[in-house]
C-alpha cells in the first residue's frame, strides 16, 4: 500500500470539487483531486461526437456572478462568451425581450386584461419588497391567488422549469423568490466556445500551477476514519489501492454515495433520516443535434405552454467553432411532467419530439440528432432540488460535501455548485493552516 | 457483448459518443447492439459502472460458458 499525504483530499471532479481545489490551493493548501473518469468536469465537460462539442450537462454558464467571480479570484481563464436576451415564444408569437420590464412586457403579451398584469406584478414585487411566500405553498398555487390565466401560468413553469429542474407546481414559492434575490433569476449566461470542459480545465490549470494535483481513472473505494474523524481514503489508481492520508476530505460525489463511501454504520442516524426525506434529484431531457441552416434568429430560446420542451439553444451563433463548418449545433432542454421518479423515459422523450418537430416544420429533414440524454436518479439535473439541499457538512468530523446535492437556498446549477464550494473553504480555512 | 445493468443507466448517453463502432444507442436507456467488440471502453466513461462485460456467453447448444 502507497502512502501519501495532503492537507485536503477532494473526491470527484464536478465544478463543485474543482472550485474547492481550485480556491484551497490558490490559498496554499496541499490538496489532491480524485476523479474515477478518464475525463474531469462531470456533468460540466465536453464530448465530441461528429466534430460536435456535445455537453455532458451543462449548457449556459452564468456570467458576472458567482462563478465568473470565483475564475477571477483564483486567476482562471472564464472563457464564455455572452448569450444575449432570450426570446420568447408565446402563442405562437415570437417576442424579444426588451433591456429592461421584460417580465411585464412577457405578461401583457398573455392576456388582453392590463389589470391582470398588474395584479401578478404587484404581487411579484410585494414578495420581492417586503416577505417572500412560504414554502409550504408551491409557486403555481401561490400565483394562482392572482391570475387562472394558463398561459401566464405557463411563462412561469417556462422560467422555472428551465432555470430550476423543476416544474412550477413542484417549487416551494419562497424558493423562487430566493433565487430573484440571489441569482437575480440567472438572467446573464453563456456558451463557452471549447465546451463546458474548458471551465473545469481552466481551474485545473490553477489547481497544478499552485502545486496541487489532479488524477484521473482513479475511483474512491472508501472514506478512511480515525476515531470517527475522516483523515483520507483508499484510491485506486492504476490498478493499485493507495492510502491517501488528508487532514480534511470533500466529496463532490453526491451526498448519497459520500455516505456509501464512508459506511452508513458511520453515519449520525438523524443524518440518514434527514438524507432520506431531503435529497431528490431533479430530472432534466436534453437533446442535442445538428442542423445545415440556422433555425433560431436569437441565440435561445424559451418555449412557453409546449408539451415539455421549455428551451432551445443555439450556441453556435456566438460560438461557430462547436460544430464543423456550416453546420449548425442546437440544444434543447425540457423537463418530464413530474419530477418525482420513476421517470418514464420514452413517453417524455417522444413527447419532446414532437416539441421539436412542431416547433421546427422539417425537422426530420434538416436535423442530425446527435445525443438524447436523461438526467435523474444518480446522475441527475442536480442532486437535489432547489430548496432541498443538504448542510454542507456532514456529521463525520472533517468531512464535507459540495456541488448540487448541497446547494444553498435560492441557487441553482454552476452558481450553486460554487457557492457550496466557498462554505466549505471558508470552513477550513478556519480549521486547518496549510502545511506547504 | 457488453450488457446494460438495468436500474443502474440512467440514459445520459456519454457512453454513445465513445464507442467507436458506433454500436451503442441511447433513448433513455442505453443499447448496445452486435457491432460491439468487446473493447470496454464506454466501460471507462460511464459514470455510474452501469455498462459490464457478459460473464456469461450462450452457445449453440444451449450451454452456458465462462
Amino acid at each position: 500500500m502507497v502512502k501519501q499525504d495532503y492537507d485536503v483530499l477532494v473526491i470527484g471532479s464536478g465544478m463543485g470539487g474543482m472550485s474547492s481545489a481550485a480556491l484551497l490551493t490558490h490559498a496554499g493548501y496541499r490538496s489532491l483531486v480524485v476523479e474515477k473518469l478518464p475525463r474531469i468536469g462531470g456533468r460540466c465537460s465536453t464530448i465530441e461526437y461528429k466534430g460536435v462539442k456535445c455537453t455532458t450537462g451543462v449548457i449556459g454558464p452564468e456570467m458576472g456572478g458567482v462563478l465568473e467571480k470565483l475564475f477571477q479570484d483564483v486567476g482562471a481563464e472564464f472563457d464564455v462568451r455572452p448569450a444575449g436576451p432570450p426570446h420568447y415564444l408565446i402563442k405562437g408569437k415570437i417576442l424579444k425581450m426588451p433591456p429592461k420590464g421584460g417580465l411585464r412586457t412577457l405578461l401583457a403579451s398573455a392576456t388582453n386584461d392590463p389589470s391582470e398584469v398588474e395584479r401578478v406584478m404587484e404581487a411579484l414585487s410585494k414578495a420581492l419588497g417586503w416577505s417572500e411566500p412560504s414554502k409550504a405553498i408551491s409557486l403555481r398555487d401561490w400565483l394562482l391567488q392572482y391570475t387562472q390565466n394558463e398561459a401566464i401560468l405557463g411563462i412561469f413553469q417556462t422560467m422555472v422549469s428551465a432555470a430550476m429542474l423543476v416544474n412550477a407546481d413542484e417549487l416551494p414559492a419562497q424558493e423562487y423568490f430566493l433565487f430573484l434575490k440571489k441569482l437575480g433569476g440567472y438572467r446573464e449566461f453563456g456558451y463557452c466556445p471549447k465546451g463546458s470542459i474548458s471551465l473545469p480545465e481552466a481551474l485545473s490549470k490553477v489547481i497544478q500551477r499552485s502545486g496541487g494535483e489532479l488524477w484521473t481513472r482513479s475511483p474512491v473505494k472508501r472514506i478512511l476514519l480515525e476515531n470517527g474523524v475522516a483523515c483520507g481514503a483508499i484510491v485506486e489508481r492504476e490498478g493499485v489501492e493507495r492510502e491517501v492520508k488528508a487532514s480534511m476530505v470533500v466529496s463532490n460525489a453526491g451526498p448519497k454515495k459520500t455516505v456509501e463511501l464512508v459506511g452508513k454504520k458511520n453515519v449520525d442516524k438523524g443524518y440518514l433520516k434527514e438524507l432520506e426525506e431531503t435529497v431528490r434529484p431533479a430530472m432534466v431531457i436534453c437533446i442535442q443535434w445538428m442542423t445545415d441552416r440556422p433555425v433560431l434568429e436569437g441565440n435561445y430560446l424559451l418555449v412557453v405552454g409546449a408539451r415539455r420542451v421549455n428551451a432551445i439553444f443555439q450556441p453556435t451563433k456566438v460560438c461557430p467553432e462547436i460544430a464543423p463548418a456550416g453546420k449548425h449545433f442546437l440544444l434543447a432542454g425540457a423537463a418530464p411532467v413530474s419530477s418525482v421518479p420513476p421517470l418514464h423515459a420514452e413517453k417524455e422523450i417522444e413527447l419532446c419530439m414532437a416539441d421539436l418537430k412542431e416547433l421546427f416544420p422539417g425537422f426530420d429533414q434538416h436535423s442530425e440528432i446527435l445525443l438524447v440524454s436523461t438526467f435523474h436518479g444518480d446522475w441527475p439535473g442536480f442532486h437535489s432540488w432547489p430548496g432541498y439541499g443538504m448542510s454542507h457538512k456532514t456529521p463525520i468530523v472533517n468531512l464535507y460535501n459540495v456541488g448540487d446535492g448541497v446547494s444553498p437556498s435560492g441557487t441553482v446549477a454552476l452558481p450553486s455548485t460554487v457557492l457550496s464550494a466557498r462554505l466549505v473553504v471558508e470552513d477550513v480555512k478556519n480549521r486547518i493552516q496549510p502545511t506547504a | 457483448m457488453i450488457e446494460v445493468i438495468e436500474g443502474l443507466c440512467t440514459g445520459c448517453a456519454t457512453c454513445v459518443p465513445v464507442c467507436p463502432e458506433e454500436a451503442i444507442s441511447c433513448f433513455g436507456f442505453a443499447r448496445i447492439d452486435d457491432r460491439c467488440t468487446d473493447c470496454l471502453i464506454c466501460l471507462e466513461f460511464c459514470p455510474l459502472g452501469a455498462l459490464e462485460k457478459k460473464k456469461v456467453q450462450r452457445e449453440g447448444h444451449g450451454q452456458a460458458r465462462l
